[in-house]
């Protein structure tokens, strides 16, 4: 009866010696144990007294059995014990846990004291890798996740109508708004507007001009999208009639600028186009944002004045819970069919998510960049994975002698994993200081169509994603070499000579493998980025065909009642122009369309007198603009045959671009011939060849087939093409002083220099590449530090190996094509599968991309040959040591 | 000692192993001993009993254990009171004497 086990040495270790080798205790066996050892010390004693008494042993034994109860006693002790230390046990393994954690993260404290260099890599790597991820969450959450400030505003929509079958955008009418809103269930209300564009002044600013944009809105467009004016009122009702005192409300941006923030600005009196207004209020920084409108640009607000005439107006719907844009886009269009449609037209209608609207621009460039820092931190995990191998193989003896105290597979991987997770932790902490302060950079670089982008900040949940990036991390990197090196076949480790000779071999390949998809990763983020680059530097060496240095655009807009007549529009260019030549730093002033950096487009179906449709050819865009006689002179487009316009506007003739005549009259001179764009207009004479101007950005090629007319100055809109003598935007604000006191009532909606305007079609391009950029950067940057991390560990298994060989015979050229065939066998590897992905992931960017193809060869011979070079390099430093490998020293 | 007043005992070892720890710590042996000797040899305790009250003891948190070295250098577990033991010993103790008074009024009684 008295229970006897057969004991493991380890199970007479005393608690704390179990502790500190991490040995596990107190199971359902061991509190048997103690319930037999605690009877057969009481059978013991008794036996001793009956012995102590005269009887014998063997019947002092039986005895004291007997007195003790029998086998059911026995069993039941064991439950009420096992019942009786169940909490203490819970509780004690509830501590043992905690100790166990803080034990490990002691522990792994001090290997990372013992090992700088390692932890210091480790974690800056994990930090490259989370904080990259970091920034580029928090502008994806800003821009694509963010709720709209407004109320609903996942539910707001705009609502757009189109003639034709779609292919013309139309404006609805009050009127129409009137019937939607009566008669389309699946909106909840509908507030319009209309984009007005009118010249401030007054203010700080005084007298000098201000061309802005902004919005006539209607009284409960505020209320409609839940905004309130942080200072003032809004509209009322009264004011949206014609001759009602005019108000305005302004941005929080002009607001700030140009009245200097003061709060004493409500019921001061500003001039727009002329005519004074009273300021009523002042708009939330956001409220220009999204829906009327870049927040940068709407800075005014001016009441709807509602007509009953045809004018067009902006409008913009809220969808009842629980519907979708298709079903309101379905009644849209049949009210607008039935209402507005005139005979024989076909009316469209969609209702199209705000969000949509607003993400659609950038949607794939910001998920790009996603995918991209995903590659990174994919990259920089399998680096650290890689390190933490090579250490794990390293440390063999540690855990094997573990083993042998009874620590369990679990209770070492547990450590293991304990110190992954601190690398990893630490890593994202300082990945997050990095992650703030790249932000600001991403912010000051960030392109004007990304203003969203000025309240990006490092929210909780952004902070709450980073940790469970470094979590998810630290098992990713870490789970591998922690199951790796804790493999049960450890009782060779413990003898030196054994040691490492089968596991290496599994171990090099498992780092070889994690090297070549770190070098395929990379190559593929830098043929993305080799793209970009591309793509921009051809964008800044397209040749615009003209210079743009000196030169300003400024849009005016004669519709002002006074300019009714054409006759009046015409006189007024024509002093304009006169008055503007002869101010002094004025070198040229000519009227066209558009300035340069833009592309009229026109659909249209060339067709040349005499020669029928060109074969094949489908009505396409063309580029098209409308000039002064003397405009290619003054913006310098040189004419390469024929000449300009004489100044007689009536007469039909055209200039055509370079490639427009090549292309269409392939063997014959362009001059002299006749072309229409359409069967219903009368032929015009081509009496000039320009240069082709280039529009930075341009996709397909618009923008060199082009058809320039004479201006007809009757045009209520115009851009003025003023060439100064010194630089552009120094002599912009006087430029437009001079306009104003020509005639005040002369609108400038827009002025920019030319420079200016080439940069911002610049700027998104410039943006994304210096991102990816960075990213594929930092990607190779890594991939290398793995490949000669890999190669000089290797180096270092095989010294005896290779000592060996120099024993034998073998020279140093021998040795270094050893390590470094590894190496190129690796690389190559990686070079090629990388090569494949690019080809098949940078499809992905085709809309990004600018005189350049996906998948170009030429990026992708380049990125493979600095790939390559670049790796030899990282691999001859470790083939170089193998070389010196003392032979005698290395068999010792 | 008739049999019945020793099953009648046997319902209040508890009280019993709680008076004998009052004073020192004692493992599971000694208790008996213990017991034995203050009732002159007439009352032996079935050992499994003691230890199942041991136990119960434990559980409802009335004594507290600890493994120790034997006046003979062996490994026992030593019991001892808790705060609580203590409580439960002067209650018991109490309602005891209560019980006493009462059956022997009624014994006495004529």
């Amino acid at each position: 009866m008295t229970p006897q086990t057969p004991q493991t040495p380890h199970r007479r270790l005393p608690a704390s010696v179990r502790r500190i080798f991490r040995l596990p205790r107190r199971g359902a066996a061991d509190l048997a144990r103690e319930v037999d050892d605690e009877i057969r010390f009481h059978l013991e004693m008794r036996a001793d007294e009956l012995c102590a008494a005269g009887l014998d042993p063997a019947a002092a034994r039986a005895e004291a059995l007997r007195r003790f109860g029998d086998a059911a006693d026995v069993a039941e002790l064991r439950e009420l014990y096992r019942r009786t230390e169940a909490p203490r046990v819970r509780r004690q393994r509830a501590s043992d846990w905690l100790a166990g954690v803080a034990l490990d993260l002691r522990l792994a404290l001090r290997q990372f004291r013992a090992t700088p260099a390692f932890t210091a890599v480790a974690v800056l790597t994990i930090a490259l890798g989370i904080g990259a991820n970091t920034a580029i969450f928090s502008a994806v959450r800003q821009l694509l996740l963010a709720p709209l400030p407004y109320r609903d505003g996942e539910r707001l929509v705009f609502l757009q109508l189109s003639a034709s079958n779609g292919q013309v955008r139309i404006m609805p009418t009050a009127a129409l708004v009137e019937a939607w809103r009566a008669r389309v269930r699946s909106l909840e209300g509908i507030a319009t507007y209309r984009t007005i564009e009118p010249t401030l002044t007054g203010g700080d600013g005084g007298a000098t001009p201000e061309p802005l944009q902004g919005a006539a809105i209607e009284a409960d467009l505020p209320r409609f999208l839940g905004t309130s004016p942080m200072l003032g009122r809004t509209f009322t009702p009264d004011e949206q009639v014609r001759g009602a005192p005019a108000v305005v409300m302004l941005g929080h941006g002009l607001w700030q600028r140009r009245f200097g923030g003061r709060r004493d600005v409500l019921g001061e009196t500003v001039r727009l186009d002329g005519v004074p207004h009273t300021v009523i209020g002042v708009m939330p920084r956001d409220f220009g944002l999204a829906v009327i409108g870049d927040r940068d640009a709407r800075q005014i607000f001016a009441p709807l004045v509602v007509s009953a005439g045809t004018a067009g107006v902006s409008a913009v719907g809220r969808l009842r819970p629980g519907t979708t844009p298709e079903a309101a886009s379905r009644e849209l269009a049949a009210v607008a069919q039935s209402e507005a449609a005139p005979a024989g037209e076909v009316f469209g209608a969609a209702a199209v998510s705000v969000r949509e609207a607003l993400a659609g621009g950038y949607r794939t460039s910001l998920l790009l960049m996603f995918a991209a820092v995903g590659v990174v931190l994919l990259i920089a995990c399998a680096n650290v994975a890689n390190l933490l191998l090579a250490r794990a193989w390293a440390r063999q003896r540690e855990f094997a002698i573990r083993a042998a105290l009874g620590a369990g597979r679990g209770r070492v991987v547990r450590q293991l994993l304990t110190e992954s997770l601190a690398l990893a932790v630490a890593g994202g902490a300082l990945g997050v200081l990095l992650a703030w302060r790249g932000l600001a950079l991403i912010v000051a670089l960030r392109p004007a169509t990304m203003g969203a982008l000025d309240d990006v900040r490092l929210e909780p949940a952004v902070l709450a994603w980073s940790l469970g990036l470094a979590v998810g991390t630290g098992l990713l990197f870490g789970l591998a070499p922690a199951i790796f090196a804790t493999e049960p076949a450890l009782g060779p480790s413990l003898q030196e000579s054994a040691r490492s000779v089968a596991g290496s071999t599994r171990s090099r390949r498992a780092r070889g493998v994690l090297v070549v998809g770190e070098l395929a990763l990379s190559v593929v983020l830098l043929a993305g980025a080799g793209l970009l680059v591309r793509s921009f530097v051809s964008l800044l060496r397209v040749d615009v065909g003209y210079d743009p240095h000196r030169l300003t655009g400024v849009l005016l807009d004669m519709s002002a009642s006074r300019f009714d007549a054409p006759a009046a529009r015409a006189e007024m260019y024509a002093r304009l122009l006169d008055q503007l030549r002869s101010k002094p730093g004025v070198r040229a002033a000519v009227l066209g369309s558009d300035d340069p950096t833009r592309i009229g487009l026109a659909m249209g179906q060339v067709e040349i007198d005499g020669a029928g449709l060109p074969a094949a050819e489908r009505p396409s865009l063309l580029g098209y603009a409308a000039v002064t006689p003397d405009w290619f002179q003054a913006v310098g487009v040189p004419l390469r045959a024929g000449r300009s316009f004489s100044g007689d506007t009536t007469e039909r003739t055209v200039v055509v671009s370079e490639t427009f005549a090549r292309r269409f009259f392939p063997r014959r001179h362009a001059v002299g011939a006749r072309v229409r764009t359409s069967p219903d207009d009368p032929w015009s004479t081509v009496v000039g060849v320009a240069g082709d101007v280039r529009v930075p950005g341009a996709r397909q090629g618009w923008d060199r087939l082009k058809i320039y007319e004479p201006l007809r100055p009757a045009n209520p809109q115009a851009t003025l093409l003023v060439r100064t003598t010194d630089d552009a935007a120094a002599a912009l604000p006087a430029l437009l002083t001079a306009i104003a006191t020509v005639d005040p009532a002369i609108r400038i909606a827009r002025a920019q220099t030319i420079e200016a305007a080439l940069a911002e079609r610049r700027a998104e391009p410039r943006f994304l590449m210096a991102l990816l950029g960075t990213f594929a950067a930092l990607a190779f940057l890594l991939a290398i530090v793995g490949l000669y991390g890999v190669i000089a560990y290797s180096v270092g298994q095989r010294t005896r190996e290779i000592g060996v060989r120099i024993a034998l015979g073998a020279r140093p050229a021998d040795v270094a094509r050893l390590v470094l065939g590894q190496a190129m066998a690796l690389t190559a590897l990686g070079v090629a599968l990388g090569a494949a992905g690019a080809v098949a992931a940078t499809r992905a960017m085709r809309t990004m991309l600018f005189d350049v193809a996906p998948g170009d060869p030429v990026t992708l011979g380049l990125v493979a040959v600095a790939v390559t070079a670049v790796a030899s390099l990282a691999s001859w430093l470790p083939a170089r040591r193998a070389t010196r490998i003392d032979p005698v020293a290395a068999l010792r | 000692m008739p049999r019945e007043a020793r099953e009648l005992l046997h319902g209040t070892l508890d009280v019993l192993i709680l008076k004998t720890l009052a004073g020192v710590p004692m493992h599971g042996y000694a208790i008996a001993q213990w017991i034995e000797a203050r009732t002159g040899g007439e009352l032996q305790i079935v050992d499994a009993a003691l230890y199942k009250a041991l136990y119960r003891l434990e559980r409802t948190g009335a004594v507290d254990s600890e493994w120790g070295l034997s006046e003979n250098n062996r490994r026992a577990k030593y019991y001892s009171l808790t705060a609580r033991g203590r409580e439960m010993l002067r209650a018991e103790t109490a309602t005891w004497r209560q019980y006493v008074a009462l059956v022997s009024r009624v014994l006495e009684a004529r």
